[in-house]
């Protein structure tokens, strides 16, 4: 039949049964569809006038829900959906993949990349085990470091120890890995994840070994500028001030830098650590090498000759100040330095 | 009683069976299923059935142009469909001896 109310009916019906198979995988709701349109309107050409597809064949929902059931396939749960779309999603890349994987395999003489697999699979068996002893007799080792006073790597029992191991763990390893061919494929599974897992934490144990610097060996407090071995006060005018004391707002010295750094020919350090008020700051001679240029510089504070001594967050120190002046005041948070640069 | 749960386990010797003497197209298949007493069958069952039959090997198609109307999908019967329907008929009449069998036994009371 080829009038239009005809195949607008088909077409409605089509439609309403291809809505309601939606969630068949793609493979048989297409090879249902593609012939259900003339499968239908095979049904029409015999339908008598005045009936509908409806009165022969019922509604589309009974008949998608018959289709569904003689194609065998019952509707999955919505995380099976999920799961089969997204592998439909991937089958190209996974194919592409496969596919590499048995190429790069061939090319080393075997038939696939299952085969390769299945011959690498002692091997990486044993590998498992040697990381499991490995780990064993380092973490033994780091247990009893500084504590029997005993070193065991380096030494021949340590070693016999170390060989045990290594027997002991592929001998385990080998045996789990023979046997894991007959479990299921949950139980392969946590097997393999216990591998991957095994190999990182012996990839993070051991990264010192194969050269690569680790979290450890970048120590920030003690490296490069961060270091401070003196300290040198100017004062808005740009020059040095000598004989400073730094006390914090509690009236305790704040003691930084090292006296020892510069010391004279007696080995005396130059600094006079005075009890009461730390280090006299610069710790060392300065003979024409400065940390600033001691040119003017521009002053932090609009007026330089005022010296607000009450004032609890700042205080400019005069040159000419002696250093026992900020400790009569103690009591009063201050703060003796204007401009602080390290070295 | 409806009998379509019960036959939905045979459609595939059902529809083998009719395909074993002659191809038949879909909607000629059901007219055949209707004189052989199997009321209860829909379309979209039969239909199912072949195409599920299809996709197994059991079937293969061909099309022929009709005298009156649109062309007709023919389906006939592969040599693993006569295999299969061989076996399920062998199934079948085991099945069947044996329920007849268990029905010959005489209920008490």
């Amino acid at each position: 039949m080829t009038e239009s109310p005809r195949s607008t009916e088909i077409a409605a019906y089509l439609a309403a049964v291809e809505r309601r198979l939606s969630d068949l995988p793609a493979v048989i709701r297409d090879d249902l569809m593609t012939d259900l349109d003339s499968h239908l309107a095979e049904v029409a050409a015999d339908l008598p006038p005045g009936t509908t597809l409806v009165d022969l064949l019922g509604a589309p929902e009974a008949y998608a829900r018959e289709l569904r059931e003689t194609a065998e396939v019952p509707k999955a749960p919505a995380g099976e959906r999920l799961r089969s779309r997204f592998k439909e999603l991937t089958a190209p890349v996974a194919a592409r993949t496969r596919a590499a994987a048995d190429r790069y395999a061939a090319s080393t003489g075997h038939a696939d990349a299952a085969d390769l697999a299945g011959r690498l699979r002692p091997g990486w068996w044993a590998v498992r085990g040697v990381l499991v002893a490995a780990l064993f007799v380092y973490w033994l080792s780091a247990a009893q470091y500084g504590v029997t006073g005993f070193q065991v790597l380096g030494s021949l029992p340590g070693l016999i120890l170390l060989v045990a191991a290594v027997l002991v763990g592929m001998w385990a390893s080998l045996r789990i890995g023979a046997r894991s061919l007959e479990w299921g494929r949950d139980r392969r599974r946590w097997t393999a994840a216990a591998g991957l897992a095994i190999v990182a934490l012996s990839a993070y144990q051991f990264a010192w070994f194969l050269g690569v610097p680790t979290v450890e060996y970048v120590e920030t407090d003690y490296t490069g500028d961060a270091q401070v071995d003196d300290v040198y006060v100017y004062d808005e005018h740009g020059e040095l001030l000598t004989g400073v004391y730094l006390l914090d707002e509690h009236g305790y010295p704040i003691q930084l830098g090292d006296p020892w750094a510069c010391t004279n020919q007696l080995g005396e350090p130059y600094a006079t650590a005075d009890d009461r008020y730390g280090y006299q700051y610069p710790l060392c001679m300065v003979d024409g090498e400065l940390p600033m240029d001691p040119t003017p510089s521009e002053s932090p504070s609009g007026t330089p000759t005022d010296f607000p001594s009450e004032s609890p967050t700042e205080l400019a120190t005069d040159p000419s100040t002696t250093p026992e002046e900020p400790a009569t005041d103690s009591a009063a948070p201050t703060e003796l330095p204007l401009e602080t640069t390290t070295k | 009683m409806d009998r379509s749960q019960l036959l939905k386990g045979l459609l595939d010797i059902i529809v083998l069976r009719v395909l074993d003497n002659e191809d038949g197209y879909g909607y000629e298949i059901l007219h055949r299923l209707r004189k052989a007493g199997f009321d209860d069958l829909g379309d979209a069952s039969v239909y199912g059935t072949l195409r599920r039959l299809y996709r197994a090997g059991y079937l293969s198609t061909y099309v022929q142009p009709s005298e009156s109307g649109p062309h007709r999908k023919y389906y006939s019967l592969t040599e693993p469909g006569r295999k299969y329907l061989r076996e399920m008929r062998d199934a079948w009449e085991d099945v069947s001896a044996k329920m007849q069998h268990l029905f010959d036994v005489p209920t008490k009371g």
